[in-house]
């Protein structure tokens, strides 16, 4: 039994088992680049055809990022990056005992100045002792300089511990949503839901206890400038009143700019405009993106988009008339074609029909997001940046230094670290100190 | 002439210091001897980088924002990297052998830059007005700057190494080649982390969603990764041989495809991606 245990850590702490599930994930990675991830049945059969898709589902390979082997495989990493780690420790107290052993292919000193001379220049050099065993004939020192890079590598492997921590509260707490609304909407999001990872492993939600906070938006704004006669957005954001429990705050909300209000992120997600299209006395409300067909005339319209709102022109700025290209597409199912341009309240003639467009709305697309992971992860993270720059950039050193008290002679060996580390350097200049001392 | 047709004549020129400086580092590995032992290579090399600069500012000049929102620019901005790391890595090593491999990259870069793309500017689309823009970018590309020059290195060592005497290199530059790529990638390795790590913070305060395993997103992580298995297989003997060269080129391949192959492998399987371009 103990043996079996033996073998487990060993196994559990190896480079070979990082290297091996390091090349797993690469692979489990590659594949959910190439094969593609989360789709529809219907978009899977018309790609695989229905034999195939049904013997793909159950090896998991369409959603590879959430399989059972790739979880698995990101777990059994860390748990034998950290036991590394921690061996490491071990490792280095094991390596102490063999200190007695005069170093291989180390560099020779004599020095005149006897053991003193030894201890004065480490000094100097500001190496510090982490070890010292002084024999009858010879002296053993273990001494470094610079960072510890154990406790290093340790910090910053113990934050990628946390950051798991922090993707798992993410996973227990997250639940998001859109909503669209116009200038005076007004919509409840509540402060959690069934959804929430906990809840659902639990079964512990209670629709009666959720609070809710409401929302109205006050404002919205669109920016756009012109390039090459075609509008490219510059901006676009919503002022938004949020109410809970009597409290009102009004709040600018816009792309890279989230609005934090009770645990829930508001984000300015996108846009789109409604409006109407009158043809003599029937009225079509539509939305912007979507394909409509008019009486009498055989294939269907599309309007992409209508541009309102503000347009930036070098260092003017002006209102824009709300306008819009009319999409064409016959009975053939051949691409969309621009049949005219549309300025709002002026008729314009398509295809015998005359058409005018009306009453333009905008609408702020708006996605809401509570999601308790996110500032462990952000902690985590830093504190893994940090760990890993200072490993890189601060340089450590570890000398090994046996003293020969017949002869006179010392025999240096080291190992450096970090991007600045120059070992042979060190040693050039404890050579150079010994001889002179 | 107005800045746009300046700036393209200016990247002509760069593109032509890139091309004799590359003839001249040809010369150097035929005749070590000749035209100062690769000395004049570097030289051309850097009035090249010196003309890149004043691009890169008439390119601010004209946008107004960092000039690494398009393809165009990211290539620019790419060159220019890779050349500053090579020369700053030259400087400090006095080895000149990876000076043809680095130029024939930028080389290849720009000009996929001027002929297969517009260099129209374009305004910032509201997603990349943030303060994470440049920084995300600049870690990124710094970090594949040192991941060309430290495979440059490996190449030229595998394929130069064993001729020590021709290029006057001793036993103790030939340990540097190594030490240097090494050095090179834990350097880039920690950045190209920052750059995933910012993208994600990035992505988060944008859209709300800190990782959707967009392809570019998956293979910069799969870049990292393949760096990761190699700053651990350098802890093991039997890997700090030709197997962990193997990785560096592996790694390298990678980066490629993270930075040019995502685009053009989400626009052949048609995935859609918030990084192509």
């Amino acid at each position: 039994m103990k043996n079996i245990f033996k073998k487990l850590y060993r196994l559990l702490t190896s480079t070979k088992l990082t290297l091996i599930t390091l090349f797993i994930l690469i692979f489990f990675m590659f594949l959910g680049t190439i094969l593609p991830q989360g789709g529809t049945y219907e978009e899977y059969k018309k790609a695989f055809g229905s034999a195939l898709y049904s013997k793909l589902i159950p090896l998991g390979i369409l959603d590879i990022f959430h399989s059972w082997y790739f979880i698995t495989a990101g777990i059994i990493l860390y748990i034998n990056l950290f036991l590394g780690v921690l061996r490491g420790f071990l490792l280095e107290k094991r390596k102490m005992a063999f200190l007695k052993d005069k170093p291989r292919d180390a560099r020779e000193v004599s020095v005149a100045g006897g053991f003193a001379a030894v201890a004065t220049v480490l000094k100097k050099r500001r190496f510090r002792y982490r070890k010292l065993i002084d024999d009858k004939n010879c002296t053993f020192i273990f001494s470094a300089r610079g960072l510890r890079r154990r406790y290093v590598s340790l910090f910053f492997h113990f934050f990628l511990g946390v950051s798991i921590i922090g993707f798992t509260l993410s996973a227990m707490t997250k639940f998001d949503g859109e909503i669209d609304l116009k200038i005076g909407d007004k919509e409840d999001i509540f402060l959690s839901s069934k959804d929430m990872g906990v809840y659902q492993i639990f079964r512990t939600f209670n629709p009666d206890k959720v609070d809710k906070i409401e929302l109205e938006l006050r404002n919205y704004e669109m920016e756009y400038v012109l390039i090459k006669e075609r509008y490219f957005p510059k901006d676009y954001k919503s002022t938004l009143i949020v109410r809970y429990n009597g409290v009102e705050k009004t709040k600018l909300v816009e792309v890279n700019k989230p609005l934090r209000f009770k645990g829930i992120t508001l984000y300015q997600m996108g846009y789109n405009q409604v409006f109407d299209i009158a043809i003599g006395d029937t009225i079509l409300h539509l939305e912007a993106g979507r394909s409509f067909s008019i009486d009498g005339i055989d294939g269907m319209f599309l309007i992409r988009s209508v541009y309102t709102g503000k347009l930036f022109t070098g260092e003017e700025v002006v209102d824009i008339v709300p306008n819009t290209e009319l999409y064409y597409r016959g009975m053939d199912r051949a691409g969309w074609e621009n049949r005219a341009k549309l300025i709002a309240d002026k008729p314009a003639t398509v295809m015998g029909k005359n058409l005018i467009l009306r009453n333009v709305n905008e609408v702020s697309g708006i996605y809401y997001k509570r999601d308790d992971g996110v500032p462990l992860l952000y902690i985590s993270f830093f504190f893994f940046m940090a760990g890993i720059f200072a490993r890189v950039i601060f340089p450590a050193y570890e000398l090994r230094l046996f003293y020969d008290k017949k002869e006179h002679v010392a025999y240096v060996k080291g190992t450096g670290s970090g991007i600045t580390a120059d070992i042979d350097h060190q040693i050039d200049e404890i050579e150079r100190m010994l001889k002179q001392a | 002439m107005n800045l746009l047709n300046l700036e393209l004549n200016l990247f002509l020129v760069v593109v032509a210091l890139y091309s004799i400086s590359f003839i001249f580092y040809l010369v150097y590995l035929v005749f070590p001897q000749f035209l100062g032992r690769g000395r004049i290579a570097s030289s051309v090399l850097t009035l090249g980088v010196i003309v890149h600069i004043m691009l890169i500012i008439i390119r601010i000049i004209q946008t107004r924002h960092p000039p690494f929102q398009t393809l165009y620019e990211a290539l620019s901005w790419f060159s220019f990297s890779v050349v500053i790391a090579y020369l700053f890595v030259e400087w400090k090593r006095k080895v000149r052998l990876a000076g043809i491999f680095v130029t024939a990259i930028v080389i290849a870069a720009s000009l996929y830059a001027i002929l297969g793309l517009s260099s129209v500017p374009r305004p910032l689309p509201p997603a990349l007005q943030s303060k994470w823009f440049a920084w995300h970018v600049i870690a990124a590309f710094s970090a594949y700057a040192a991941f060309v020059v430290a495979f440059c290195i490996e190449i030229a060592f595998l394929l130069f190494g064993s001729r020590a005497r021709r290029y006057e290199l001793t036993e103790s530059a030939k340990k540097l080649f190594h030490r240097t790529s090494y050095n090179l990638i834990l350097l880039g390795f920690p950045l190209l982390g920052y750059g995933i790590i910012s993208g994600g913070a990035w992505a988060e305060e944008a859209w709300g969603v800190y990782w959707s395993w967009d392809p570019k997103e998956t293979w910069s992580l799969i870049t990292w990764l393949v760096y990761a298995l190699y700053l651990h297989a350098k802890i093991t003997p039997r890997w700090t041989t030709w197997k962990a060269s193997v990785l560096v080129i592996l790694g390298f391949i990678c980066m490629i495809f993270t930075f040019l192959g995502v685009n053009w492998i989400t626009q052949l399987l048609n995935i859609p991606s918030l990084h192509a371009f």
